[in-house]
């Protein structure tokens, strides 16, 4: 069978590693769950009991400043199947932008061929990189940084690289190459990497928008 | 599932291929004689004299946007290796386009392969 990839995210404690403790992690469902990035507010915020709207999003958005670069403040996982720890739709991504390991997960059930990569685009064709916060087609202007965390922390005030079109990606294996073969009795690898979005100061077009992130790796 | 590719050995016996079941990684190890893949316009490539051959798929999983979840199948690569030299034909699974590159075995994506794969 081919390798699958199945995309966690960490709601308890971003310093445990998936394979210790798989609990503190949500799998997302890809089909109906997304990540909404926010500055949040009484309303948007970490377990809310209902899918938030449109309006209820504009109206926690982050704040450009005029002279400060604006760092996202929260990521949730909304949660559609609403079924953990209770019923609640979103769960704060715990450590993300922060100096942590655990944040973003990415399990593959067997081995592949080339170093898997996160890439970001302006939509499912992975053709192009245009919108505001991927830089305007200029990568390295991405709002979206991230830093592989797959052995070592980001480290304090991380910068992160500026993820955008197909030469600006994260490996995410540290560059140390594709995966092996699972060992016996693993049922999964997992590899992880921060990630958070990074407005620039004085940036003179507010947008919601919606980019592609994206996973590529091959199998044989 | 359809046929990708046909693996035909030195004593004559075949593995059939495809992108997701039966896959290269499963092919025996034996001494090929040639690797005959099937193009997405239907037409065939055939590698054959090499001491070596490589086969993937690349995919993509997109994590938000209208098509998340799904698994991409953007490109599949073919290569095969004499000496030191290696081509590759890297195939658009979505319009067919074949890009052709020769390189060596040194070269930084060719150094990134999973070894366990070549045959």
């Amino acid at each position: 069978m081919a390798t699958n990839l199945d995309f966690l995210v960490n709601i308890v404690d971003a310093d445990v590693d998936y394979q210790i403790t798989p609990a503190d992690y949500g799998l997302v469902d890809l089909t109906n769950d997304y990540l909404i990035w926010t500055a949040g507010n009484s309303i948007v915020k970490d377990l809310m009991t209902h899918e938030p709207t449109s309006s209820e999003l504009s109206a926690a958005a982050s704040i450009i400043d005029e002279f400060l670069a604006v760092t996202v403040s929260k990521c949730l996982w909304m949660d559609y199947s609403h079924n953990i720890g209770g019923t609640y739709y979103t769960h704060l991504v715990k450590g993300m932008a922060e100096n942590k390991r655990y944040v973003f997960c990415f399990s593959f059930d067997g081995a592949t061929a080339t170093e898997p990569q996160l890439e970001a685009w302006d939509d499912s064709n992975h053709t192009t990189f245009n919108k505001n916060s991927l830089g305007l087609g200029t990568a390295n202007n991405s709002f979206l940084k991230a830093v592989c965390t797959t052995y070592i922390l980001p480290g304090a005030s991380w910068v992160g690289s500026p993820i955008a079109g197909g030469s600006n990606v994260l490996l995410l294996n540290g560059g140390n190459g594709a995966l092996d073969i699972l060992e016996t009795g693993e049922i999964s690898q997992e590899l992880y990497a921060n990630m958070k979005m990074v407005i620039p100061a004085n940036f003179a077009t507010p947008a919601a928008e919606n980019i592609i992130i994206t996973i590529r790796y091959t199998y044989s | 599932m359809k046929n990708l590719f046909e693996i035909i050995y030195g004593d004559n016996t075949v593995y059939y291929g495809n992108l997701q079941l039966d896959l290269w990684s499963a092919s025996p190890h034996k001494k090929i004689k040639y690797v005959l893949y099937k193009l997405p316009s239907g037409d065939s490539l055939i590698l054959s004299g090499y001491q070596e051959y490589y086969h993937m798929i690349e995919v993509t999983k997109d994590l938000n946007g209208t098509q998340r979840g799904i698994l991409n199948f953007e490109y599949s690569y073919i290569m095969g290796k004499k000496l030191n030299i290696i081509n590759i034909y890297k195939i658009n699974l979505k319009n067919g386009l074949i890009e052709f590159k020769q390189t060596v075995e040194n070269d930084k994506f060719i150094k990134g392969l999973n070894l366990n794969y070549w045959r």
